[in-house]
Order: C-alpha cells, then sequence, then structure tokens
C-alpha cells in the first residue's frame, strides 16, 4: 500500500493506492493524524487506486472520521471502487462514510 | 494436492503481518492461473482470508513465535483456505459473532468473514486450525 497527501481548496487529500489491510492500516491513522495535527481537519481518502479494503482499513476510517469531527472537521471517501462499496455496505457503514464522485467534489459545498 | 484441484498455493512463516500481505500476494497467483474465477468471487474469499489471516496474527504474537501455514485451493465448484498456527487456542465464538456498530474501530473481521463464506469453521486443539470454503458462485 502506498499513501500520498496534497492539499486542494484547503482540504487534506489522502490517497490510499493497493490494498487497505492490517499492515498499511497504522500509515492511513498516522497520515490523518498528522494532517489533523497541521490544522487539516477537512480530509478527503482517494480510493480511486484502491484494490480492497478489509477491516483493519475500515478501523482506520473510522479511526480517521472520529479525530477529523473531533477537531470540527470530517473525513469523506471519494473514487470509491466497487470492492470497497461492497464491504461499506457489508458492515453498514456506508451510512456513515460518505461517498463522492472524486477528491475535488468531496468539500464543493463543504 | 487433491485431484480436482485446479490450483493450490502453500504460505508457511512467522505470525506477523507480513503473512496478510503475502495471502493476498499468493491469491493473486492463484487467480492468475484460474483467471475463470468471477470478480466478485475473489473478492469475497479474499475478504475472508484476510481477514481469518489477520486474526491468526493477532492472536498469536507474542513470545512464543508461533508458526503460521495457509493452504488455498480452487477446484471447479469452490474456493477453499486452511489455515493453522501453533499459539495458544484461541477463544473464540463464531456462533456468537456479530456486525458491532457503525463507530467501532474494531471487531467487523470474523463478522465480515462469515458473511464472505458459505462454512467457516474455527478448530482449537493444539495451537489451531481455520478452515474457509466459498462456494463458487459462477461455477
Amino acid at each position: 500500500m502506498n499513501i500520498t497527501v496534497h492539499t486542494v481548496n484547503g482540504a487534506a487529500v489522502v490517497a490510499v493506492a493497493g490494498r487497505l489491510t492490517a499492515t498499511g492500516a497504522p500509515r492511513l491513522r498516522q497520515a490523518v493524524e498528522d494532517a489533523v495535527a497541521a490544522g487539516t481537519p477537512r480530509i478527503v481518502i482517494d480510493m480511486s487506486d484502491t484494490e480492497f479494503i478489509d477491516s483493519s482499513g475500515l478501523g482506520a476510517l473510522i479511526g480517521g472520521l472520529k479525530s477529523t469531527r473531533l477537531a470540527d472537521g470530517d473525513l469523506r471517501i471519494a473514487a470509491v471502487p466497487e470492492a470497497v462499496r461492497r464491504v461499506l455496505k457489508l458492515t453498514n457503514l456506508d451510512r456513515v462514510l460518505r461517498e463522492y464522485p472524486s477528491a475535488e467534489a468531496a468539500f464543493d459545498g463543504q | 494436492m487433491d485431484s480436482d484441484a485446479l490450483a493450490s498455493e502453500y504460505i508457511e512463516g512467522p505470525a506477523d503481518l507480513t503473512l496478510v500481505d503475502a495471502v493476498h500476494d499468493a491469491l493473486e497467483d492463484l487467480w492468475r492461473r484460474v483467471p475463470e474465477v468471477s470478480d466478485e468471487d475473489r473478492m469475497l474469499f479474499a475478504l475472508a482470508v484476510s481477514e481469518v489471516a489477520t486474526n491468526v496474527v493477532e492472536h498469536a504474537e507474542g513470545p512464543k513465535h508461533a508458526t503460521v501455514t495457509v493452504r488455498l485451493e480452487v477446484d471447479a465448484a469452490m474456493l477453499t483456505a486452511v489455515m493453522t498456527d501453533d499459539a495458544d487456542p484461541a477463544l473464540i465464538r463464531l456462533d456468537r459473532v456479530a456486525m458491532p456498530g457503525e463507530d467501532a474501530e474494531s471487531g467487523r473481521g470474523l463478522a465480515l468473514a462469515l458473511a464472505a463464506l458459505d462454512d467457516l469453521e474455527h478448530d482449537p486443539g493444539d495451537g489451531n486450525v481455520w478452515r474457509l470454503r466459498r462456494r463458487r458462485r459462477d461455477a
């Protein structure tokens, strides 16, 4: 798994490429914590190159959602592939993690 | 290998998180060798294998340096995985596994594995044996 972070319109875009499992989940948690600590609590997880997610990856997303909201921000997911969407539905997390078509669109209307 | 298996993979190694990457790599090798397995069957079986492998590693990590074996197999009708370890037997009641609430940051793994499989067995004894089976919907 590979993580890259850049900023778009004041939001941190965290792009996750590859498989988001227990191996990489701690690095995603760290990237989110770093962005919040740097004063960017509005975070988009760009999943356009995310090949796979399991419960460890979901745990990192939920942890990130909580920490961004504590900092008056939000965590949103964008460009979600079908393999990820299926796991979100199986866990009912599609109700709490709102999906946006692209990282650029995620904070368009704030 | 069973006589009717189309392809199989075997992994053996220490109980640490590199095992999770290793089983995913092995699954990708399997799909390359049996490309007719559908995307849905691949994804859901990989999900279950990933969850159980993570669970095995998390239970087995410690001073005992447990060893894990994983056997993955595809036949015309079924996707099968068998994982063994020589760690302490895990105290898990699969009949009590339920999907946790939306706020939970952990505890979804075995619930997802059960949802993705037709059959999941955990056999504690001298270590642990996990048997995972998903009937191929494309078969």
